[in-house]
This record gives C-alpha cells, structure tokens and sequence, in this order.
C-alpha cells in the first residue's frame, strides 16, 4: 500500500542542518498494524508527518498504491489526506468552537458530503466510539478518552484506508489508554490500515510489527527491514 | 447551514467579543470617514458641474455704480455719475463683442396683489392716495404709493368677473426682461408665450408666470393653462397673463416676468429709481468672458465715461467658490482616507495575531483535507464578516457624517449612491487587507503549521 524509498528529511535550523530522517525506506501493506518506536528525537513524529503527507521529504521516493505522489500539488494532497487518511492526535486536536458531532463532520465538509449525510455518519461513528449521549458537547465538556474517541470517530468520517497514529495513548491513564488501544485494534481487525507511533514497549508489542527508529534511521534487525528490500 | 470550518471562524469572532468588537469599530470608522469624505468630493464635484453649467455663469453683468463708496472718482463728481443710465438700447454693445450670444436687460421686480381678504387693506385712516382727495363711493383701496384705487364694491364685481384673477396672497417677486432672456436661459412656453418684442413696445401690462406661480394662481379650481388671456388685479394695475414657463430648475418657476421697458415717467418710472438696471451678456463659450469684458468696459467707457458702470463676472467668483469648496473637500478626503489607511493597517496587524493563534489549527485543517485554497477561503470569510458588518456600521456612520458636512458646505443630491460606493470599496480593501496576514500559510507544509504553540 505504502511504499517508501529512500526518503530522508533534512531541517534547517538557523543555519545548522539536522538530519531527522536519513535514507529510510520501508513498506507497508494493506491491513497492516505497525508501530513506530524509538527514542525522542529519533525521527518517528517526521516518519508519521511524511507518511501523512503533512511534510514533504527533502529525498526519496513515496509511493501509494504505486503511484509516486513525492510531488503532488497541494490540492491533490489534501484530497489524499482526506479521502484515505485518517490522523489520530496525542493531544486530541479537536476544535473547541465545534460540538463532538460537528469534528466529527468537519474532514467530510472538505469531501463535499451533504450536511444531512455527514451528520448520519457523524452521530452512527459516535455511537461505534460510545459517545452517543455526548454528541452536541464542546470539547471542553469531554473527558481527555472522550475526546480522544471523538477524535477517532473523526479520523474514521471519510472511510480512510488508512489510520496514522500519533502516540494516541499518550495524554491518557492507562485505563482510556488502554480502551483506545481496542479501539484501534478492532479497527485494524476490520481490514484498516493502522501505523502508531508510541513510546510504550507494550503497546508496541501489540502492532503487528515495529518499525524502530534511531536517529533519523531504520534499526536493522527491525522486522520491518524484510519488508523493504523492494 | 454553514460548513463546519466557516463554523470554526463565526464562532471565534463571536467569542472574541472585545477583540472582534474593537476590530469592527476600527473599521466601522475607517470605512464611514473615507465613505462620508468620499460621498463628499463626489458631491462637491458634481455640485460644481452643475452649477458651472448653469445660464447664470456664463454672462457678464452690467449695472452702474449705485453707491459713492464704489467710485474711485472725487465725491464733486458724484452727482454726475449717478445720472449715468442703463437703457434697452445699450444693448447694442454686444454687437462689438463677438463672443456674445445673447444680451437682455433684467431689473429685479414685485407686483403687489388685491387680495379678496379685506384684512389686506390698509384702513381708512391710514391711507394717502396720491392726489389726497378720496371722498365719495364707498371705501377705497390704494396702494400707499400709487396705483389703482378699488371700492370694495368695484372689489365685489371683480370678483365675480371670471377674466380677472384675484390672488389668495400679497406679493410675488419677478422680473422685467427684455426678450433674449428666455433665450439665454433656454427657457420655452408650456403654454401661452413668453414675452416678445411686440410686448415690449405694446402699452399692455403682460406677464409670463413660472410653473409653480401658475399652479398657485390657478389654484384647484382650474387648470394653469386657463390662466392666459386673464387679468391678474395688483396695485400696478391689471396684468394681463400672456404666457406659462416650462419648469426651469434655476429658481425661476415661482416667480414672474413682464416685459422690461425704457420709459422713465409713469410708473415704471417710479420703480426704476429704486432698482439698478442690469444689463446682461450670455457668451457662448465661457473662455470668451474675460475677453469679452474687456471689449464691454471699453464700449461703455466710450459711451458714458470712466467708471461709470461695473462688470462683474459670476463665473469668476462662482470658480472661486468651487475651488475652495474642492480643496477643502479633498483635504477631507485625504484626512479620512490617512484615518482609514491606519484603521486598515491596524486591522491587519489584529488580523496577524488571530492568524498565527489560528496556526495549529489551521495545520489540523489541513490534515483532515483542507487544500492551501480552502484555507484562504476561510480566512477570506473572516475578513470578509469583519468588511460587511464594519462597512454596514461605517456606512451609518458616513450618513449623517457626510449629511452635516454637505448641509455646511451647501451641497446635496447623490450621497446614498456615493456613500455606498465609498462604504463597498472601503470594504473590498478591508478584506485585502484582513488577507494579507493569511498569505504565510500558502507557504507551509501542515506540519509545520501544526508545530506551531498555540
């Protein structure tokens, strides 16, 4: 599904260069439940904002479906973030000014979807995440699992092959961290693409695999590093 | 219904409410200072045009001296001066100037009306009729100078006659003309004539009444059309009503015209004492006035000796006028304007700041799919509620503004249409301006937006 060739990031950062991804190349496949693990600093929130398309690589090569989309335009971007993308935020990123129902229709707006069909959706994802009773609260009324449930129900509105992750337990006690997790695996059990970036061992011992960063570059041994002799 | 980001703007600005409150107050202001001074000029333009393009400014007016402070000449020579008279025949000046198209006498005038009201009339005991012996036939009514005198029985069967006109009111104002007036004014008959030179020369007392004098005469009982061949009753005498002006717009359609004529006994005679005779030349291009004066003032020099007469040029003082009334328009425009210039800079500094709190989210946008173009529309709506609710505001604002500044410079006409305009390119450039803050995220990857600290 995702294929990337020896991509790397480079930072300019007043003057001095850092290298935050150095010639990484992977693959993920349909189905799949990665988690992208390492130390801070080892790269894993620019692999899962180029993964997202959120960043552009300054090298290499990225290929969805096997089309190289390195170098689309900015419309045609956003229609891939938004029609095959899901994102799942650490720190929730809902809007304040908008009720749980209405995050939830907001990336089905940008679809073009009718106000009538994307507020069906938005009321049956958040029924699925257990938040029918709460659906015309402010984020600020919601509770940080609530939120980060609202925030699924929102990354699933436009039917996304794919769900990036990024430490989605993180601002969470273990116990809604822990209901998140099901979440996201039941979700992968329904055939959706799933890549989290986590700091917890546990939690990446749950992914189906783990792509290990350090420094900028894929760990070798990382059983990922079959996957991307391509 | 709204989309669920333009959502995310309305309710930002709504709770932002002193922010909003202030950024909206500071273009309400901008935008109805330049609107109002906008509204201003325009009006003061177009107010210029139009009265430069009147009849009015493009003669030259001759009258004699009429007071010994006007003469430069010693004070032993002031009798003389005064016997200078201005006649119908010199006219014939415009003949040496080239420039003229048409030249008319004008003397100011006023008929005084009988009216059927008896609290009209003067009492007995306070009349003195010329000649002083009134005995006999009832009560008289005379005019306390001269003219008709009338028994209120004669009044009576006056009334009752249908070919005169008794009028509901005292007093009209007009004026004594020579034909060419109402060719120099372009004004034309509704009905009847205008006053012609057989007029002139007659021995009849006729008058030409204004539309609205004539609508007044007429009364509801009539039409005004019905007025012509009657006899209208005034302490001068009957005056035999021959014509009805179309409307004119120069102030002339309540008043009426009777043929000016030279004869210096009598009672026109008696008038003409009191009142300066005008002397009027209608040029066609209105580049020939100066020139034109020149030639007039040598032609009456010749004729009646120095300084005898003065011409003056109501253009040249109208052209003042305008010129004062432009440049302190257009000072006004430049303050507001330099008001507004500030008001929309400082929208666009409060526009920056809003921006960059807007950054994080803006980078969430467009990880949910929103394109670089989205996010400019959604900040074009931003502006755009900032423009329309301060140019609404400002456009109140510039109403009454502009009302006072046009009722103390004398203008009127067009200010809704000049307000709007002001109040709608005001607005277009409020929102431009509102934009630019948004431009530095046409540049940015969403993750570099989503950094961002807010």
């Amino acid at each position: 599904m995702i294929r990337l060739e020896n991509i790397s990031k480079q930072y300019d950062l007043g003057g001095t260069t850092v290298d935050a991804l150095k010639d990484v190349s992977l693959e993920i496949n349909r189905g799949d439940y990665a988690a992208i693990m390492g130390p801070s600093g080892s790269g894993k929130s620019t692999m899962m904002h180029i993964l997202g398309i959120l960043d552009s690589a300054t090298g290499g090569k990225y290929f969805l479906e096997d089309y190289d989309i390195t170098a689309l335009p900015d419309k045609e971007q956003a229609r891939i973030r938004n029609k095959h993308f899901g994102f799942i935020f650490q720190s929730f990123n809902l809007f304040p000014e908008l009720s749980a129902i209405e995050n939830v229709m907001l990336p089905m707006s940008y679809a073009g979807i009718p106000y009538k069909t994307r507020k069906d959706k938005a009321v049956d994802l958040l029924q699925e995440v257990g938040l029918g009773h709460r659906m015309t609260h402010l984020p600020t009324m919601l509770s940080g699992g609530e939120q980060q449930r609202v925030a699924i129900a929102r990354s699933l509105s436009n039917d996304p092959d794919l769900i990036l992750a990024d430490e989605p337990t993180g601002n969470l006690p273990s116990d809604k961290g822990e209901e998140i997790m099901e979440i996201l695996e039941s979700l992968n059990k329904r055939g959706v693409t799933v890549v989290m970036v986590t700091h917890n061992p546990a939690q990446g011992r749950r992914a189906g695999y783990v792509i290990e960063l350090r420094d900028g570059m894929l760990i070798p041994g990382s059983p990922n590093l079959e996957a991307q002799n391509v | 219904m709204f989309k669920e980001p333009v959502k995310i703007i309305l309710r930002r600005f709504r709770d932002r409410t002193l922010e909003s409150g202030l950024l909206i107050i500071a273009v309400a202001l901008g935008i109805g200072a330049f609107a109002a001074g906008l509204s201003l000029i325009m009006n003061t333009m177009e107010f210029s045009n139009q009265i430069m393009s009147s009849p009015e400014y493009r003669e030259l007016v001759i009258s004699t001296r009429s007071e010994a402070s006007e003469m430069e000449n010693p004070v032993e020579e002031k009798l003389v001066q005064e016997n200078a008279v201005l006649t119908a025949a010199d006219l014939e000046a415009a003949n040496l100037a080239p420039g003229v198209e048409w030249a008319y006498v004008q003397n100011n005038s006023r008929l005084h009306l009988i009216t059927a009201d008896t609290g009209n009339m003067r009492p007995p005991e306070d009349m003195s009729p010329p000649g002083g012996d009134n005995a006999g036939g009832g009560e008289p009514r005379a005019d306390d100078r001269q003219g008709i005198q009338i028994s209120e029985e004669e009044l009576a069967e006056m009334e009752a006659d249908s070919s005169i006109i008794i009028a509901e009111f005292d007093e009209i104002s007009g004026y004594e003309v020579t034909s060419q007036f109402f060719n120099s004014w372009d004004i034309t008959a509704s009905s009847g004539s205008l006053i012609s030179e057989a007029d002139i020369t007659g021995t009849e007392n006729v008058i030409v009444l204004g539309s609205e004098l004539a609508a007044l005469l007429a009364g509801e009982s009539m039409e005004a059309d019905e007025l012509l061949g009657k006899k209208l009753l005034s302490r001068e005498g009957y005056q035999t009503i021959i014509g009805i002006m179309n409307p004119v717009s120069e102030g002339f359609d309540q008043e009426y015209f009777s043929p000016y004529k030279d004869e210096t006994g009598g009672f026109s005679g008696f008038r003409r004492r009191f009142m300066d005779t005008q002397l009027r030349f209608a040029v066609e291009d209105p580049e020939d006035l100066d020139s034109t004066a020149v030639l007039l003032s040598d032609w009456f020099e010749s004729q009646l000796g120095e300084d005898q007469v003065v011409i003056s040029n109501p253009r040249a003082e109208a052209e003042q006028l305008v010129s004062r009334n432009t440049g302190i328009s257009l000072l006004i425009l430049f303050l507001s304007a330099a008001g507004f210039f500030i008001a929309l800079v400082n929208v666009s500094n409060i526009m920056m700041s809003r921006v960059l709190r807007m950054k994080k989210n803006v980078g969430i946008l467009m990880a949910l799919g929103a394109s670089k173009n989205s996010i400019r529309k959604l900040f074009l709506t931003e502006a755009l509620v900032l423009a329309v609710s301060g140019g609404i505001a400002g456009a109140l604002l510039a109403i009454p503004l502009s009302g006072y500044m046009e009722t103390a410079a004398g203008i009127e006409a067009g200010s809704w249409l000049y307000i709007t305009i002001g109040a709608v390119l005001a607005g277009g450039l409020t929102t431009l301006f509102g934009l630019i803050p948004s431009r530095q995220f046409m540049k940015i990857d969403p993750a570099q937006a989503m950094r961002s600290a807010s």
